[in-house]
């Protein structure tokens, strides 16, 4: 305890006033009488003849002499050393990132800053202001320099969390921003991890940051593919994610459009991570379809609890079935009802176009098949070649054509060869081929029969016999195995899914002008120029594009739809972070350490010391009352 | 040892209060009266209403439904018209008296006392008052009040000899201190009743006697004010510089013995006696002074029929 003014101590020297009065007060003998009416102007409280008699404190010298003392040490303006939340001006960054919404025993950590911030805007003394910063997919100021503690607690409504990583970055240099020359400035960052490396060069000095919540345990989807498996079946690669110290159990199990398609119980070791691979079976009508991949904890651990899962936002993942819808053929060749009607019936929505060579410009093409005629000598789309009558770069006939081969190898891993029998092919005439860059898929004793790889730019499939001298066209095997080469060669992939928290650059389809995403949740829309399509994405799930054209030039393509997957590092809740409190740039340490304050102040208590004297007054004024009701009840009795 | 603030409960008898040779010397008293009564019963005090007595009153105009035994034929002659008769009636007074029992007054010998001077003497001068009432054929009402809390020990109306027996018992039993206020006791004293005096016995030392004294003076009926004081209260004995405490409130004031002292009280004194007189005189009131040691025959037979209290 310190005084700022000790010379207020100075006072205590009315104590010998009071002393001395009590020390000449004059010890009069008490006297009753029938009333003191009469002597009531007389009172004449003098000196005592003999001075320097021994004092006799009663409960009013104590009383006034507490007061005297008390009322000293208030002027002296005594103050305690107590640690100083709030500055002159306090910025606070919360943290509004997806991890903020693990649950921490029944709140999440997001709630448990607000209830921070909220306690340090309770706090605010004369002449303090505080602002608040979101640090969320993009840094917000929520308030700016506010006195009023009731317009901070409206404020923390309004952060919006996001799935994905915060901009720590963006805060602080909006934290700067916020920052008046010559002010006293404390930032305090409310986060529950450590601030990224592009935001320490930019946090101010003295910058506190006040870690949010402890370890823990958390499953996690962590990616989702999905797979071209032949026969326009997928496999979901699925990976899975125990970032918990103990041993976990989950369920995983993937959804097509809301539908269960696959499940398996997962057994995870502590941050240990299991990668699992489902096909799943879909229709032509699964096309376009959403897959969600959902993990649940089940079982116990081994301290016999449930399997925890703090974060929910990052249980499930989801990706769209491609869609072959519009795929643009070009044929070239003579005609040839076999490939005609395989690529209809196999390949759903296909555009078939037939010409007699290959033009210059494929443009407009996604896949090219060459059936008996000469093969462009650079390839730049996929194509099917079909006993070309002039091969490609990269490809030559080392032998003249073999009659009646036979299939003596198959490569049924391939995809182009899913769900395909070729057991009862067989075929008049094949040429045999060399393609260094090639697989050969189907083999016979003099050289491959069907080959697949990529030349160049482009991937190719060849066939090195006519279909029209084989039977493989007559056979239930051909609509499949074109069906998977289309699907293998240009069939869309999907996409990779984009991450919660990133921008993405959406692929606008020709005659589109402009887009509108709506996100997951239904909430607002938001609406992008097609000259730039980049998107932010905060929440996981599944986000609907409407493409848009301009006046009526033309039908708009058909919406898409652009699936958002949780961000791997949110995921972990057990990451360093750094000690509470502590100046930022403190290297990390154990959640929970107590950590010394790097900011003092002075409490100072006189006021209180003021109120206890007018307390001492008033106490004595009781105490007088009292006694005189008492006297006038023992009067009465 | 026994506090001396506490008082005591009357160990007086009724003898103590009013002595059989006071009592015969008072035989020829009656109840005066500076106005008219109002009692439900006949008596000997001139009423505000008419009567049948003999005395006459005035003339009013005859009104049909009058006793035409009243008609006055020779005034009505006189006058050219038909006029009435009236006469006087009397009825009985009702007497209220109201007893100051506070700590002050029983205050004697450094102790409160039932049968300290002031306290005895307050009680005789209300027994003298009630006999002289009630041989008059009066009725009479004795209020006590000391100042305590608790409420009034406001009495029965009493008359006849049995009525003065009463009477007697109450005034030697009462406790000293007693409960009740003054302006409350005064309050019933005029507000319970017919119309008639009010008497206060009190000794005025309390700083509250301005309100008492306008409660004494808001009475409908004749009002009359007997101060009694004591010697010690006129001429206090004060040897030696002193703490003093009011046995009432235990106030304390510091007084000297010297001389200026004792001038000062005396100044004091008086002005506390001549305000006594005049705020008396301010709301209608009789103001006697009694001496606690004085003769309360005196006073009765002398003082107050010179007031018009007795006659």
């Amino acid at each position: 305890m310190t005084l700022l003014a000790p010379a207020g101590l100075a006072a205590l020297a009315l104590l010998g006033p009071l002393l001395l009065w009590y020390l000449l007060r004059a010890r009069r003998p008490r006297r009753l009488v029938a009333s003191t009416l009469l002597w009531r102007p007389l009172d004449d409280a003098a000196t005592a003849a003999v001075p320097w008699t021994p004092p006799r404190p009663d409960r009013t010298f104590w009383l006034v002499a507490a007061a005297i003392v008390l009322g000293s040490v208030a002027i002296a303006q005594p103050a305690l050393s107590v640690p100083l939340p709030l500055g002159e001006h306090t910025i606070l960054v919360v943290d509004a990132s997806g991890s903020m919404l693990a649950d921490e025993g029944g709140a999440t950590r997001l709630e448990l800053a607000r209830r921070a911030v909220a306690d340090l805007a309770g706090q605010l003394g004369a002449g303090q202001r505080i602002s608040i910063i979101a640090a969320g997919h993009r840094a917000r100021v929520l308030l700016s320099a506010s006195t009023d503690p009731s317009a901070a607690r409206r404020a923390l409504q309004r952060v919006d969390p996001t799935h994905g990583p915060a901009d720590h970055a963006g805060a602080l240099r909006l934290a700067a921003a916020l920052a008046q020359p010559g002010e006293d400035v404390l930032t305090r960052v409310l986060t529950d991890g450590p601030l990224p490396a592009d935001a320490d060069d930019l946090t101010p000095e003295g910058t506190v940051v006040d870690v949010v919540g402890g370890d823990r345990p958390n499953l996690a989807v962590l990616r989702l593919e999905l797979t071209g498996a032949g026969s326009g079946s997928v496999r979901a690669f699925v990976q899975v994610r125990n970032l918990g110290p103990l041993p976990a159990g989950a369920d995983l199990e993937l959804r097509v459009d809301g539908i269960a398609g696959a499940g398996r119980r997962l057994h995870l070791a502590p941050r240990g991570t299991e990668e699992v691979l489902l096909p799943l079976a879909l229709d032509e009508a699964a096309q376009g379809a959403v897959v969600e991949a959902r993990v649940r904890p089940v079982g116990t651990d081994v301290t016999g609890a449930g399997t925890a899962d703090a974060l929910p936002i990052d249980d499930a993942a989801y990706a769209v079935v491609p869609s072959t819808e519009g795929l643009r053929v070009l044929v070239v060749g003579p005609p040839n009802l076999f490939v005609d009607a395989a690529l209809a019936a196999a390949v759903p929505g296909v555009q078939v176009t037939r010409a007699a060579a290959v033009p210059e410009d494929l443009g407009e093409v996604d896949l090219l098949v060459v059936d008996r005629a000469p093969a462009p000598a650079r390839l730049r789309v996929p194509t099917l070649l079909v006993a070309p009558t002039g091969l490609p770069d990269g490809v030559t006939a080392p032998a003249p054509p073999v009659s009646e081969p036979v299939i003596t190898a198959v490569d049924g891993s391939h995809p182009l060869l899913a769900d395909v029998d070729l057991s009862a092919v067989a075929i008049a005439e094949a040429q045999p081929l060399a393609a260094p860059s090639l697989q050969g898929v189907v083999s016979g004793p003099d050289g491959p029969l069907i080959l697949a790889g990529r030349l160049g730019s482009a991937t190719v499939v060849l066939l090195a016999f006519d279909l029209l001298g084989s039977n493989l066209p007559l056979e239930t095997a051909f609509p499949v195995i074109v069906a998977n080469a289309v699907a293998w060669l240009a069939g869309p992939d999907a996409e990779a899914a984009a991450i919660a928290g990133r921008d993405v650059r959406l692929s606008v389809p020709p005659g589109a002008t402009g887009a509108t995403a709506t996100p997951p949740d239904g909430g607002p829309a938001v609406t992008l120029d097609a000259g730039r399509a980049v998107l932010a994405v905060p929440r996981t799930g599944v986000w609907q594009i409407a493409w848009t054209v301009a006046g009526d030039t033309g039908a708009a393509p058909s919406p898409a739809l652009l699936a958002v997957n949780p961000d791997p590092a949110e995921a972990d809740l057990a990451r360093g972070r750094p000690s509470s409190g502590a100046p930022a740039g403190t290297p990390g340490a154990a959640a929970g350490a107590e950590a010394e304050p790097e900011r003092e102040g002075r409490l100072a208590f006189g006021r209180e010391l003021l109120a206890g004297v007018l307390a001492l007054v008033a106490l004595e004024g009781l105490l007088r009352a009292r006694d005189a009701r008492r006297a006038r009840i023992a009067v009465a009795r | 040892m026994t506090d001396p603030r506490e008082g005591t409960v009357g160990s007086l008898t009724g003898a103590d209060v009013l002595s059989p040779p006071m009592l015969a010397s008072l035989g020829r008293l009656r109840l005066g009266g500076r106005g008219r009564v109002h009692g439900r019963f006949t008596g000997a005090h001139a009423s505000r209403r008419y009567g049948s007595a003999i005395e006459f009153a005035e003339h009013r105009p005859y009104v049909p439904g009058d006793d035409v035994r009243t008609l006055d034929v020779a005034a009505s002659r006189r006058s050219g018209r038909w006029l009435v008769r009236l006469s006087e009636a009397e009825d009985e007074a009702a007497l209220r008296i109201v007893v100051d029992t506070s700590a002050s007054m029983g205050f004697a010998g450094g102790r409160v006392d039932a049968a300290g001077a002031k306290s005895l003497a307050a009680r005789r001068v209300a027994a003298g008052l009630a006999a002289v009432a009630l041989a008059g054929g009066d009725r009479v009402r004795v209020l006590l009040a000391g100042g305590g809390p608790g409420p009034v020990d406001a009495g029965p109306w009493c008359r006849g000899q049995l009525g003065l027996l009463a009477v007697l018992d109450r005034l030697a039993g009462a406790p000293c201190p007693g409960s009740g206020d003054l302006v409350e006791a005064l309050g019933r004293a005029a507000g319970e009743g017919p119309r008639g005096p009010v008497v206060l016995v009190t000794d005025l030392l309390y700083r509250t006697f301005p309100r008492v004294l306008r409660a004494l003076g808001a009475a409908p009926g004749d009002a009359t004010c007997l101060h009694l004081v004591s010697r010690e209260d006129l001429q206090p004995t004060l040897d030696e510089d002193a703490r003093l405490v009011d046995v009432e409130t235990l106030a304390e004031v510091e007084v000297g013995a010297a001389d200026a002292a004792h001038r000062r009280y005396a100044e004091r004194r008086e002005q506390w006696l001549d305000e006594a007189r005049r705020r008396c005189a301010a709301v209608g009131a009789a103001y006697a002074r009694h001496v606690d040691d004085e003769d309360v025959a005196q006073l009765l037979s002398v003082r107050l029929t010179a007031l018009g209290v007795v006659a």
